[in-house]
Parts: C-alpha cells; sequence; structure tokens
C-alpha cells in the first residue's frame, strides 16, 4: 500500500486524525491514573476492586513473561556455541546437506541435541518454500554507523569488532554516516579509522549528511538513509543485486560477537520471506556495564530481558535499537522516515504497512553490546539514562501514524490490524501506567479510607492479597537476578562475587527504577506527543572508563 | 516456540478469568461454602492490644495469628473472642460480626493481673503540678523539700546506682530560700515557669522560676506584686508576662523588664490561661482515646470505651484526695501521691517504648543533679 508514513504535509482530515491519535495514548494513560486516584477518594470499594484485578493480571503477567524469558535465555545459551558458518555453507548446497544433516543423530548433549531440532526445521521449511536462497558467497552485508558526537574511543571498537568476524570480510561494506555538523575531532576520528580499515573490508567509506536538507528533521533515520541511498549507488555500479544484501543498521557503540554476521547470513539465507524480513538480534548493555551506577545497570538489564522476551513472539516482534534487514526491502519502503526519532521501530511499521502485513521480524538468538548510557557523575548519568528511555517511549508517535495506515489499507486482514493496534497501545499504556500504580496507586483507597470503608472488609483484604501477589512477584525478581547474574560479562576485579552479590541486590531498586527510569518517562513522552510538543533528538552520553 | 508461547498465553488467561472473580469475591468478604454451594457474605475482626502478642480465641479456636491479628470468614452473628496473655487477665467478649464489614477491636488494653506501680519518691509531697517538657513538681510546705521530676524517659530509666529516681531539688539545703515555706504555686500546665508565693522570716515573697535553666533560674519579683492576687494568668503568647488578679484590680507584669502595668478590664488578651481553680487534673483519655483514666474518690481506675454492652472497670491504685495525677502519654505513666503515705508513685499504664534505648553513661545521668545543688 502507498502510504505516507510521517505526520508532515497531511490533508486536513488526515491532519485532524493524526492529531486525534496523537492525543489518545497520553490522554488515556492520564486518564486511567487521574481516573484511579479520583475512584480511591471517591469510590474506594470500585477502586480496590480495579486495582486488585491489575495487581492480578500484572503477576500473570510477570510469571508468564518470566517464563519465556528462561525459555528465551536458554535457547540464547544453546545457540551460543552454534557453527553458523558451518550451517551456511552446508545451505549453499542444499539438498546434499539436508540429506546428510537429516539422517544423522547430532551431538550428545542436550543443546546440541535442541538447536538441532530447531536448525532442521528451519531447513525443512526452506526447502518447502522452495525459494532458494543466494549462495553465500553472492551475500553482502551492509553496516551504516550514524555518527553525530561518538569519538573514536566509542567507535573503533564497534569497528574492530566487525573486523574479527569469521564471514567474509570482503563482503562487507562499511560506512560511516557522518553528520556535517559533527566536531572537527569527531571527522578525523572517522577518516583516520576509514583508513585503517579502507582494505579489510569489500568497502569502508564515509558519507556526510548536509546539516540542512528540506523535509528532514535533526534524526538519526535521516543521516542513516542519507548514507543509504549513497550505498545503493555503490551496489548497483558493482552490479550487485540489492535482494543479496543484508543492511545493518548500527549505533556506533554497537559492539558485535565474532559470530554475528554468519548467524545473520544463516537467517537470512534460511528465512523463505527474506526480501520481507527485519532481523533482530538481542541488544545487551555490557560495553560499560559495570562502570555505571547500579541503577543504570538494572534499568539496561532489564531493557535486554524485555528483548529477550519479545524474542519468543515473532508474530508481535518489533524492530528495536540495532537491527538488520533486507536492502531491498529498505530501498521499497523508500528508506527510513526522516522527520521521525524511533526510526528503529518506524522502519518495521513502515515496511509492514508497504508490503500490507506481509512482513516479519526474524528473531536471532545472538547478542550484540552497546553502552550505557552515562556520563560524568551519578545525577548526570541518571538524567541521561531518563533522556534515553523518553526517547524510547516516544516510539508512541508510531502509533497515530499506524492507525491512519490501519484505517486506509484495505489489504491487511482485520485480525491482524487489530492484534498490532492492540498491542501498540496496550504496550505504551502499560508502560507509563503499571509503575505508578503499583508503586503508590494501588494503596490510595486504603490511605484515604474514610471510616464507611476503614469498617469493610475490603479495606483488611486489599493489602493482603497485594502483599501475597507482590511476594509471588518477588520469585519473579528472583529468577531475573540469577539470569542477570549469568548473562553480565566477566571483570577482571579481585573480588569478583562481590560485585555480583552487589548487583543482586542493586535489582532491589527495581520499584524506583519502574516508577523514575520507566513510567514516568514513559508518561512524559505521550503528555509531550498529547500536547503536541514534539520531541527533538537527542544523543545518549556514552562515555568509556 | 510461538505454538507454545500461545497455549501458555491461553492457559494463563484462563486462570486469570477463573481467579480475578473468586479473588475479587474474597476480597469483598464472600466466601464458598461447599455445604450449601453458595457464595455467603462473612466478615472480619481486626484485634490489636496493648501489649501485642497475645493469644486469640474466637468461639473456642485459637487464631493462627498472635495480636495484632485478622481474623476472617467469620460468618455474621455474634462470635465469642477471647484474648489471652500470660501475666494479664483474660480479654473476654462477645462481639457482632456483620457481613462484608470490619470489626474493629484497636489497641485492645489487657488489665495486668497486678498492675506495675514504683514508688517514686523516698518523701511525701503534699502536691505535684505538670510544667511543659516532662517537668514534675512535687510540693512540700517546706521549700528545701520541693522537688523537681523529670517524667518522659521509662520509670526504670531515671533510676539511679542506689535505686532512687532521679530528682533535682527546686532550693539547695545552702539557699536563702530553703527554710521557707510554701504558700501557693502557680502554674501552666503549658509552660515551663511557675511562680511562687512564699513565707520567709514572716515576709511574704513571689518567685518566679524558669525550669527550662538547669539549674533552674529563681528570680525575687516581690516588688512587682503591690498586692497578693487572687489568681495568675498567663498569656499563651508570651512567656514573660503574667496576669496578676486581685478583687479590685488587674495587673500586667513583664517579667524580663521587671515593669508592672494597670490592666483594662475590656481589653485582656483572648490568649490569656488561667490556672485552674479546682485543680485536681483528673480524667485522661488514654491509649489513642480508647480508654478512659480517671478517679473516683480515692481510686483510680480505667473504663474501657468500646465496652459491647458489658461495661467494665478496673481498679490501679488509691491516691491522696484532692492532689493533681498526672499521665505521661510519652511513656505511659500515672504519676500520683499514694493515699496512706503521700509519697510519689508511678504506674506503668501503657508500655514504654523508647525509640532509641541508648545506655546513658552515669556521668551525664546525674549531671543534672549535681549541678541541681549549686542552688
Amino acid at each position: 500500500m502507498k502510504f505516507q508514513y510521517s505526520k508532515e504535509n497531511l490533508k486536513p482530515r488526515q491532519a485532524r486524525l493524526q492529531r486525534m491519535l496523537e492525543i489518545l495514548p497520553g490522554a488515556c494513560s492520564w486518564g486511567v491514573l487521574l481516573g484511579l486516584i479520583g475512584l480511591s477518594i471517591f469510590l474506594p470499594f470500585i477502586a480496590a476492586i480495579l486495582i486488585v484485578a491489575f495487581y492480578l493480571s500484572w503477576i500473570m503477567r510477570v510469571l508468564y513473561l518470566t517464563f519465556f524469558l528462561l525459555l528465551s535465555y536458554l535457547q540464547l545459551n544453546i545457540e551460543s556455541k552454534t557453527d553458523w558458518m558451518r550451517r551456511i555453507r552446508g545451505i549453499d548446497d542444499l539438498t546434499v546437506y539436508w540429506k546428510e544433516i537429516s539422517l544423522k543423530k547430532f551431538g550428545r548433549h542436550w543443546r546440541q541435541r535442541i538447536s538441532h531440532k530447531i536448525h532442521l526445521r528451519q531447513l525443512n521449511a526452506l526447502r518447502v518454500s522452495s525459494v532458494p536462497p543466494p549462495k553465500s558467497n553472492e551475500i553482502y552485508h551492509l553496516v551504516i554507523f550514524p555518527i553525530v558526537k561518538e569519538g573514536r574511543d566509542i567507535l573503533e571498537p564497534a569497528i574492530e569488532a566487525i573486523s574479527r568476524q569469521n564471514f567474509h570480510l570482503k563482503q562487507m561494506v562499511i560506512v560511516f554516516a557522518l553528520e556535517e555538523r559533527a566536531l572537527p575531532a569527531v571527522r578525523t576520528a572517522v577518516r583516520e579509522l576509514e583508513k585503517k580499515f579502507k582494505n579489510i573490508f569489500f568497502e569502508c567509506t564515509t558519507v556526510v549528511h548536509p546539516a540542512v536538507v528540506a523535509g528532514e528533521a535533526r534524526v538519526k533515520g535521516a543521516n542513516a538513509t542519507c548514507a543509504a541511498k549513497q550505498a545503493a549507488s555503490f551496489f548497483q555500479n558493482h552490479r550487485i543485486p540489492f535482494e543479496n544484501v543484508v543492511i545493518s543498521c548500527f549505533d556506533a557503540d554497537t559492539v558485535v560477537s565474532p559470530n554475528y554476521f554468519s548467524c545473520l547470513t544463516y537467517h537470512f539465507m534460511v528465512c523463505p520471506d527474506r526480501q520481507r524480513a527485519s532481523f533482530q538480534p538481542i541488544p545487551v548493555y555490557h560495553n560499560n556495564i559495570w562502570n555505571v551506577p547500579g541503577f543504570a545497570r538494572v534499568v539496561e538489564t532489564g531493557s535486554s530481558f524485555y528483548q529477550l522476551i519479545e524474542a519468543t513472539n515473532p508474530e508481535k516482534l518489533v524492530t528495536f535499537s540495532s537491527h538488520s534487514m533486507s536492502f531491498k526491502a529498505l530501498v521499497d519502503v523508500d528508506y527510513w522516515p526522516v522527520d521521525m526519532i524511533s526510526d528503529d521501530s518506524a522502519i518495521f511499521w513502515k515496511a509492514y504497512i508497504h508490503y500490507d502485513g506481509r512482513y516479519q521480524v526474524v528473531p536471532m538468538y545472538i547478542t550484540l553490546s552497546m553502552d550505557v548510557a552515562s556520563a560524568d557523575n551519578w545525577w548526570q548519568t541518571a538524567q541521561s539514562v531518563y533522556k534515553q528511555k523518553q526517547r524510547w517511549a516516544w516510539g508512541v508517535e508510531n502509533f497515530p501514524i499506524v492507525m491512519r495506515a490501519f484505517i486506509k489499507s484495505k489489504k491487511i486482514p482485520l485480525y491482524e490490524k487489530l492484534r498490532h493496534a492492540f498491542k501498540l497501545f496496550e504496550g505504551h499504556l502499560s508502560w507509563a501506567t503499571s509503575g505508578f500504580i503499583l508503586s503508590f496507586i494501588g494503596w490510595l483507597p486504603v490511605i484515604f479510607a474514610r471510616r464507611e470503608f476503614a469498617a469493610s472488609v475490603v479495606y483488611y483484604n486489599v493489602p493482603d492479597i497485594a502483599n501475597t501477589i507482590f511476594g509471588l512477584g518477588f520469585i519473579a525478581i528472583c529468577i531475573t537476578i540469577i539470569l542477570s547474574l549469568s548473562i553480565l560479562p566477566k571483570t577482571k576485579i579481585r573480588h569478583r562475587w562481590l560485585l555480583k552479590l552487589g548487583h543482586a541486590f542493586e535489582w532491589l531498586m527495581v520499584p524506583f527504577i519502574l516508577v523514575f527510569f520507566s513510567a514516568l518517562p514513559a508518561l512524559h513522552a505521550q503528555t509531550r506527543l498529547m500536547l503536541g510538543r514534539y520531541l527533538e533528538f537527542w544523543v545518549t552520553d556514552k562515555h568509556r572508563k | 516456540m510461538l505454538l507454545l508461547r500461545k497455549i501458555v498465553f491461553y492457559i494463563f488467561a484462563l486462570i486469570y478469568l477463573g481467579l480475578c472473580p473468586l479473588i475479587v469475591a474474597r476480597m469483598l468478604g464472600f466466601v464458598f461454602n461447599p455445604m450449601t454451594l453458595h457464595l455467603e457474605k462473612t466478615g472480619l475482626v481486626y484485634v490489636s492490644t496493648i501489649p501485642p502478642d497475645a493469644a486469640v480465641y474466637i468461639d473456642g479456636r485459637l487464631a493462627h495469628q498472635k495480636t495484632p491479628a485478622v481474623l476472617r470468614d467469620l460468618t455474621p452473628g455474634k462470635h465469642f473472642i477471647r484474648i489471652e496473655l500470660t501475666a494479664y487477665d483474660d480479654w473476654e467478649r462477645n462481639i457482632p460480626i456483620v457481613g462484608k464489614k470490619a470489626t474493629v477491636l484497636a489497641n485492645v488494653l489487657l488489665i495486668p493481673q497486678e498492675w506495675p506501680i514504683i514508688q517514686v519518691s523516698q518523701q511525701p509531697y503534699r502536691n505535684i503540678f505538670f510544667a511543659a517538657d516532662d517537668i514534675l513538681i512535687a510540693t512540700n510546705p517546706v521549700l528545701k523539700n520541693i522537688d523537681i521530676f523529670h517524667t518522659t524517659q521509662g520509670i526504670t530509666e531515671n533510676f539511679n546506682e542506689q535505686g532512687a529516681y532521679a530528682k533535682i531539688p527546686l532550693f539547695s539545703q545552702n539557699s536563702v530560700y530553703a527554710a521557707g515555706s510554701l504558700v501557693h504555686l502557680y502554674n501552666s500546665p503549658k509552660k515551663p515557669f511557675i511562680l511562687l508565693e512564699i513565707n520567709i522570716k514572716d515576709k511574704h515573697k513571689f518567685l518566679w522560676v524558669n525550669l527550662k535553666e538547669d539549674p533552674p533560674l529563681i528570680e525575687d519579683i516581690s516588688d512587682l506584686f503591690a498586692e497578693i492576687p487572687a489568681r495568675i494568668a498567663w498569656d499563651k503568647s508570651d512567656d514573660e508576662t503574667i496576669f496578676a488578679f486581685s478583687t479590685q484590680n488587674i495587673f500586667r507584669i513583664n517579667i524580663k523588664d521587671k515593669a508592672i502595668f494597670p490592666q483594662d478590664p475590656e481589653r485582656l488578651p483572648e490568649s490569656l490561661e488561667f490556672q485552674p481553680i479546682r485543680n485536681p487534673s483528673d480524667k485522661f483519655l488514654i491509649n489513642d482515646n480508647n480508654d478512659l483514666l480517671t478517679r473516683e474518690g480515692a481510686w483510680i481506675r480505667i473504663y474501657p470505651k468500646e465496652d459491647f454492652d458489658a461495661p467494665q472497670v478496673y481498679d490501679i491504685a488509691k491516691s491522696k484526695p484532692s492532689t493533681n495525677m498526672y499521665f505521661e502519654e510519652k511513656n505511659g505513666e500515672l504519676f500520683y501521691l499514694d493515699d496512706k503515705t503521700g509519697l510519689l508513685c508511678a504506674a506503668q499504664i501503657l508500655p514504654y517504648h523508647p525509640i532509641l534505648n541508648i545506655p546513658i553513661p552515669d556521668a551525664l545521668r546525674f549531671k543534672i543533679l549535681k549541678n541541681g545543688s549549686n542552688l
């Protein structure tokens, strides 16, 4: 479907609809919060019933998500030893490979057996689809690094990590998407890196994005789009079909594991509808995780776990942060939005709408590591983390545009529209409200209790039920702590166990984090959208010690 | 994984849909009765006691929790509750339970089988008065026998190594006023100042005592009294000003400036506080207003306010008639003069829970006493 994925230059009727839909999430979040506060004061019985129903749904959701977090973590663990290159070479000669491995009993360890079973299922789907993948030596990877203020200390480890890939480096094109407004020191660093890595990859080049372009906002998507367009010309000149190119748009601090591109190539090859797919790895924030305050560590580990959980539900998975996708799809949908901040999720919705719902995100059980937002001191780090979360929550800007597209689209099945619309809306609503309800609104009926309510059975039963539910929630926290301790990178300090013990206790800050680094920035973002005070792109502070 | 996720989702959704109405019903006080196969309305009782950790029996069955306890799932009607705690009398009542309602028995005061009463003084007193900031003044006709006690610490904490309650004599043996006799003591319960009318060597004198100072600061302000007042009033808004009412005149006396002014009776400040003519104070609502501590004749007694149609009264001790008694809310102690001996006694009515029980070094503990002897 042809659809203008933007809030700009709309016809009056569409502009009015867009505005109404912009108001909706914020209005609903405020409605829920103020409504519950009002009910707690004036109709505490009703408030107590709603709050207990909410608590129960929350604990069910927490236990449900914890179960899938465990499964997802298990799969990440299983695939950590997979030889992706061996699999890729096998797919290059699929018929022989299939015969070879379908008969063979693979591995003695249960992990190997599970990994093998998943592999067989994926190969079978590929065989059934009768859409043969390109040969692995014909697949090219385009990696774009949008840069505005990241220095060499951030960029170099990212490029070096790519240079250590076990995939063929001569099939990789690296593009530094440099903003014209970047400081001279940043430009020099980029030029030096370009020179250093020029001969290692098929190509390593810099594309400078002009400071002012009509119709563009100062957003990452505009910079990446400019670089991707240049790359498109490059591939055309080298007669490389876009169908054989996979693009990865990485934040400048993204450090990939040596298997990343072989894993990506594998998933690209086994995905029958590979030209209509994005590939989502698990983002972890390990680059500087031990150098940031405890709350920031917990916040970002929580974000990684959220992505791990999301990976188990490909039907509803939306691209997030650094990810990869078919270059053909990117060109087809006319690249990233150039006037939106949430380019990572917007590109999924843009493609989903363009292909009338026939677009998917393929989860990859491989991590890529980024920096935790950090600054010189505790307070500035807190501000940085808050702003970053607000920017993530600004993904709510997709809601009105997606809804307009859903209203217009005749080809996307109604069920799919409802499913996605509900997830998008409910996701943002609960993001902005859950933390507040759990941490203090839930207690208001008891606090504001008047004589009549204070003399009721409900008054005494609500705290009791809440305590039981929160007690169950503690089980989920304990599981999260164990997973967190096992997923965090090792450090070279002397008393490592002490550090880990300290980190376990840091999880006790969850109620505080839920409010100040989750619900509050989300509500802030929704309120800004509701009031038409659009967020400007803000580059997260990232420091390494 | 996707299929598993869907299956688990529907299982959780079903559990939620089944569980949510049940939990909400339970929260509202409805309990499923397997005999009648119906949901039945129930009520609950909340019991907290002073002191806590008492065993609760409802209709003869021991509850799982000790006090404070919430006893749930009680059918509407009367239920017999008994509360037991070692060394305390059993507390027994028939409590009415109403469906969906909570019956609250908050801070039920358990009566000890023997009241913990401690003799505070070694000498008898004529009366006791309370001044602000935990100061209790025990009076005696002879000035050197007037003592000051601080009441906010627990009884045991105020005893020194010799087993005597820490006290400060208002006048030391060497004081020029030591041999004088007390005619009248004027005080305000909210001010740390007292006015003493005394006789010394056949002279009538007025002494202003500032109890905030350590040792108390005593000033002779007899010159400020042209005539003996019938009553003294204190200005709530001004610590240094008192009003002396005599049969004919009213005088405003500024203690700090040592000045006396005739006062127009029509223009008296509204913030005047009179010393009650008919002391003693003998009624205290204690224990968060749950119980009435009072005196009937010589007997000091407690009446629980919530009696559930079975009024109860508990005797504590007999006090000297027409003297003050004082209940210190901060530590739950009642100070009174013993009926027979006139000695100052303290009964622990409510438990005392110091916020921080830091042992006070003896050097600090008796500093006040030593300084007091300078008078």
